[in-house]
């Protein structure tokens, strides 16, 4: 039977609202009349659900006890208050409730709401608990995956340093090759692995410089290979909302390409900058590189998936498919457009606001 | 008294190594968060004993170990990993390195390995800590 714990200073409304629950087949575990007492009570009996009113009787408020409730256990948090404006709804959010209804309220809606409510908090343990099996099966390939090439680079550095001189110069290219294979190896697991980071660390969306990280993304680079001419423009006062450590990562990959793809280009230029579609502002980084052909444009943001040889460009294919999870945990769309020979054009949008 | 080098990009792991050689009495001078830092602090530091992890992003314990190496030949180092049999193991005794320890650290294993190396803690020191 479901147990539902009732945190409400009014004994009477307490009272009400059990029986009401009675009816619907809940165990009311108990009515409490203050955030302190229900947060202890909380951890004790674990609950199934928590009913709490947000004008309590002691100095803790519902919101504040919710929150407490939240960050330590998984016990699904309703509110149940006669407020409805937009201040206490605001600050409500904050505490990640799963329902919020207003007093009075219809008994339907609360059996409704319950329901919801722990069906979303088991969805949510099992999502918690297969991201958290994810991270240690990432984890463990990683590191068995990469002794073994630490190894056989390791052991054909021994080979080609000590033993050189036994070796006829075509054996000492295949040690070569074995060396720049496991090294290549080693690169896409690295990246694999941030790849996976990027789609689960938590984003803390704050107001971003586009233009200022642009332009130091691009200076580095420039210092990176000084024997590389390159011109570029940024537009100047690009502003957007994102997470800073992500849009960065993003930026670096999609100026990377932009670098990487004109690498045979003269006159090289990059162009950074943004246009209005609709309401959306959207950035682009543009490029006269190597381009694409356009119909493939949607296999750009596959993992693995490369357009240009390994000689012709290296790369694993798996930045693009980085930017595309970064842009879309944003809430955010990205596209691109070009042509063999052309260049290539990534548009992306990123939220107008935090939040 | 021995002074030691921890390299390891793992904050917990360079934690509890730390506790571990602090509270047997051996002088921790520097820990380093990744490769590049822990060759930088060994030029600086000039430690008795460098713990070098295996596994890190950018530039491996072996990268390190051969940068090591380069610079001082003598330089007594450990790698730390997590399987025993790992050819690894051989190959990082090849390369120089004066063993190994094997991870999650257990304490009795690893200053055994340690007091191999480079002799007895300072009996003075230990027990100072206790974490």
């Amino acid at each position: 039977m479901t147990q539902v714990l009732i945190v409400e200073d009014e004994a009477i409304v307490a009272e009400s609202i059990a029986s009401k629950l009675r009816r619907y087949g809940y165990e009311v575990i108990d009515t409490i009349p203050t955030g302190e007492e229900a947060v202890e009570k909380a951890g004790k009996s674990r609950p199934d659900v928590i009913l709490m009113d947000i004008h309590l009787a002691g100095k803790m408020d519902g919101i504040q006890a919710a929150d407490r409730i939240s960050g330590q256990y998984h016990i699904p948090v309703i509110f149940l208050t006669a407020y409805a404006d937009e201040q206490t709804i605001a600050r409500a959010k904050e505490a990640g409730p799963f329902g919020y209804l207003v007093k009075p309220f219809r008994e339907r809606d609360l059996y409704v709401t319950i329901e919801m409510a722990r069906e979303r908090s088991r969805l949510e343990a099992e999502l918690e608990a297969a991201n958290r099996e994810l991270d240690s099966f990432s984890y463990s390939v990683s590191h068995d995956l990469r002794a073994p090439l630490i190894a056989i680079d390791g052991f054909s550095r021994i080979l080609q340093e000590t033993y050189a001189g036994y070796l006829p110069p075509d054996g000492i290219e295949c040690i070569n090759r074995i060396r720049q294979a496991s090294n290549q190896m080693d690169h896409l697991i690295e990246d694999f692995l941030r790849l996976s980071r990027v789609t689960r660390a938590p984003i803390q969306v704050i107001p971003l410089d586009i233009s200022q990280i642009s332009r130091e993304i691009l200076g580095q680079m420039a210092a990176g290979e000084p024997e590389r001419r390159v011109s570029w423009k940024v537009e100047e006062g690009l502003h957007g909302f994102g997470d800073a450590g992500l849009v960065e990562i993003a930026l670096k990959n999609l100026l990377g390409n932009a670098w990487k793809y004109t690498g045979h280009t003269d006159e090289a230029k990059i162009q950074v900058g943004s246009m209005m579609q609709g309401q959306n502002r959207v950035f682009f980084v543009k490029d006269n590189g190597a381009g694409f052909p356009s119909e493939k444009a949607n296999l750009l943001f596959i993992p693995l998936q490369r357009l240009h040889s390994h000689q012709e460009f290296p790369g694993n294919g798996i930045g693009l498919a980085t930017v595309q999870r970064i842009i879309h945990r944003h809430g955010g769309r990205i596209w691109a457009e070009g042509a063999v020979g052309e260049g290539a054009t990534f548009f992306f949008t990123l939220p107008d606001e935090s939040g | 008294m021995p002074t030691v080098l921890i390299v390891d990009d793992e904050e917990l792991d360079r934690k509890v190594l730390h506790s571990i050689l602090l509270s047997a009495g051996y002088e921790v001078v520097g820990t380093a968060r990744s490769g590049e830092e822990g060759i930088m602090l060994f030029q600086t530091l000039h430690p008795d004993l460098v713990t070098i992890d295996l596994m890190m992003p950018e530039m491996n314990g072996m990268d390190v170990l051969n940068r090591l190496m380069k610079e001082d030949n003598k330089v007594k180092a450990l790698i730390c990993t997590a399987a025993h049999s790992d050819p690894v193991v051989d190959l990082a005794m090849r390369s120089g390195a004066k063993g190994y320890i094997i991870k999650p650290f257990q304490a009795r294993s690893l200053l055994q390995t340690i007091k191999g190396v480079v002799g007895e803690p300072d009996p003075t020191r230990m027990n100072v800590w206790n974490f």
